[in-house]
């Protein structure tokens, strides 16, 4: 269920569904509009004329939303590659993974919000800090996932591969990889959606691009239908990376397409 | 006849402190035979076939499989093992064209799936090649373990309880299946199995084994003429052979089953 938005069956049934959840909403929000000043939460029409108001200066909204794009996506890639050799080590050697999971947990049990500061001293006000704050929290759930993959890896299929005379590369690519995937996809998910997170995060901490930054900014001058359009893009960038990883899942798993989950 | 499979004294056991796994084994296939393993849950009769396909090593004893010690290779020896164990992430065709693949040295692709697909043939299995193993039923997963086995036309089959967990009718079908492939392609077998009805009805020699430690308490040859048919089960002969096998199987309980 979860991984489809619009199925095969039914899409045009949940393509209705969807749009009159979205009218529903936009009625309901407007009617609350009108009883709170626009500073306090502007309706959606106040939204939409601030919207047209970026739009006029050409590539000013398009900058900062490909910013935070570039930031999110390019610190989720970093932290992968990151997490994705680690976790192969750590699920070979239990022995070092006694040893470096415990700096793991404590490395992850700082909130993001606290380091972030820091990161923004140390790699300064530009587009590298917020990488790398992106790919730390994007690090932390495929490395976990990704150990754990690896762990579950049937040892009678192993085994079997063995004795079919299988050599080491072999069990690698044609047994450890597939089944790490499904796992892994679940962490991938997360760590996608969570380097957004650190982007902002990032750019809260000092910026002077990106949605998050516009965010700060708005909140500075009390302009909250520009609020509302820094969220709503973000809140679109989540969306377009969630059908991304279930494009690549369609892809690199075909053999889940219809089996029960 | 030329014997296959050697197992001289073989003694395994999993940590030093328990009872050995196995104890003073020794078994022989001679080459076309057909032999069950029969015992109760638990008497290393999985073990022993583990061992004798080279993913074990034991404490002490050995073995042979065409008289030589090293693991022999899916084209001379096979397995089908329990639950099927296929790659889920793998077609129908592509999970019996694996062991071709593995370790191969030049043959083409259109060579391995036309061997793929006269194995699938083999096993009765028509139009699911493009299937994925969820979306087939436990008696035709075992069947495409089954032509996973035979793809490479290995000589010797090892049948590690192939058909525990199928319902009986599906099991007589494979029964059926295995006498059939037996007399096309007159590959040797060696099947663990829990069930003495089936040890009876496909086997040439019945080796009981007993448990704590896992030992073998003797062997019954089964002379039933081939080709062997589902009513035969149902004769003097068939049932004072099941017999035979019972008692011997006693034997392994000790005394405190007697009362």
């Amino acid at each position: 269920m979860k991984h489809k938005i619009l199925g095969r069956r039914g899409g045009y049934e949940r393509l209705l569904t969807l749009f009159l959840l979205g009218l529903i909403t936009l009625l309901l929000w407007s009617a609350l509009a009108s009883f709170y000043p626009s500073y306090i939460l502007p309706s959606p029409l106040e939204v939409w004329a601030r919207f047209q108001e970026l739009i006029a200066k050409r590539g000013l909204l398009a900058q900062h939303f490909l910013v935070t794009l570039f930031e999110a996506f390019a610190g989720f890639l970093l932290g992968t590659a990151a997490a994705l050799p680690l976790s192969y080590l750590l699920a070979r050697h239990p022995r070092l993974d006694q040893l470096i999971t415990p700096l793991v947990v404590a490395i992850q049990a700082i909130p993001i919000v606290a380091l972030a500061p820091l990161l923004v001293i140390w790699f300064g006000f530009g587009l590298t800090s917020k990488v790398l704050i992106a790919a730390l929290v994007a690090f932390f759930p495929v490395l976990t996932n990704g150990v754990v993959g690896l762990r579950e890896t049937d040892p009678r299929l192993k085994e079997l591969l063995v004795i079919m005379g299988a050599r080491k590369r072999e069990i690698f690519f044609k047994l450890e990889v597939p089944s790490v995937l499904p796992v892994l996809f679940g962490g991938l998910r997360i760590g996608l959606t969570l380097s957004v997170i650190g982007a902002v995060v990032g750019e809260f901490s000092g910026a002077g691009k990106g949605l998050g930054y516009l965010v700060y900014f708005a909140r500075g001058v009390f302009d909250t239908p520009l609020i509302f359009v820094a969220l709503i893009f973000l809140a679109a960038m989540g969306v377009g990376f969630y059908l991304f990883i279930s494009f690549l899942e369609k892809v690199l798993m075909p053999w889940k397409d219809g089996e029960e989950r | 006849m030329n014997k296959v499979i050697e197992v001289k004294d073989v003694t395994l056991a999993f940590s030093p402190d328990c009872q050995p796994e196995l104890a003073g084994i020794n078994l022989e296939v001679r080459e076309g035979e057909f032999v069950c393993l029969l015992g109760p849950s638990g008497c290393g009769k999985s073990t022993l076939l583990r061992l004798i396909a080279g993913a074990l090593t034991p404490d002490a004893g050995e073995i042979r499989v065409f008289g030589q010690k090293k693991i022999p290779g899916w084209q001379r020896l096979s397995l089908v093992p329990q639950d099927s164990l296929l790659l889920p992430w793998r077609t129908v065709l592509e999970n019996v064209v694996l062991p071709l693949e593995l370790g191969n040295t030049g043959t083409g692709q259109e060579e391995m799936l036309r061997k793929a697909r006269a194995a699938l043939n083999l096993v009765n299995l028509w139009g699911v090649e493009d299937k994925y193993p969820h979306q087939l039923s436990g008696g035709m997963r075992q069947r495409v373990a089954l032509a996973r086995a035979l793809v490479g036309e290995a000589r010797v089959l090892l049948l590690d309880e192939p058909f525990a967990a199928l319902d009986a009718i599906m099991r007589d079908q494979l029964h059926l299946e295995i006498l059939r492939i037996r007399s096309e392609t007159q590959f040797t077998g060696l099947m663990v199995t829990h069930n003495i009805f089936e040890a009876v009805f496909l086997a040439d020699r019945i080796v009981v084994m007993g448990e704590k430690p896992g030992r073998i308490l003797g062997e019954i040859k089964v002379d039933l003429a081939y080709p062997r048919n589902l009513k035969i089960r149902s004769t003097p002969v068939f049932a004072g052979l099941v017999g035979a096998v019972q008692d011997l199987l006693e034997q392994g309980w000790g005394g405190n089953h007697e009362a």
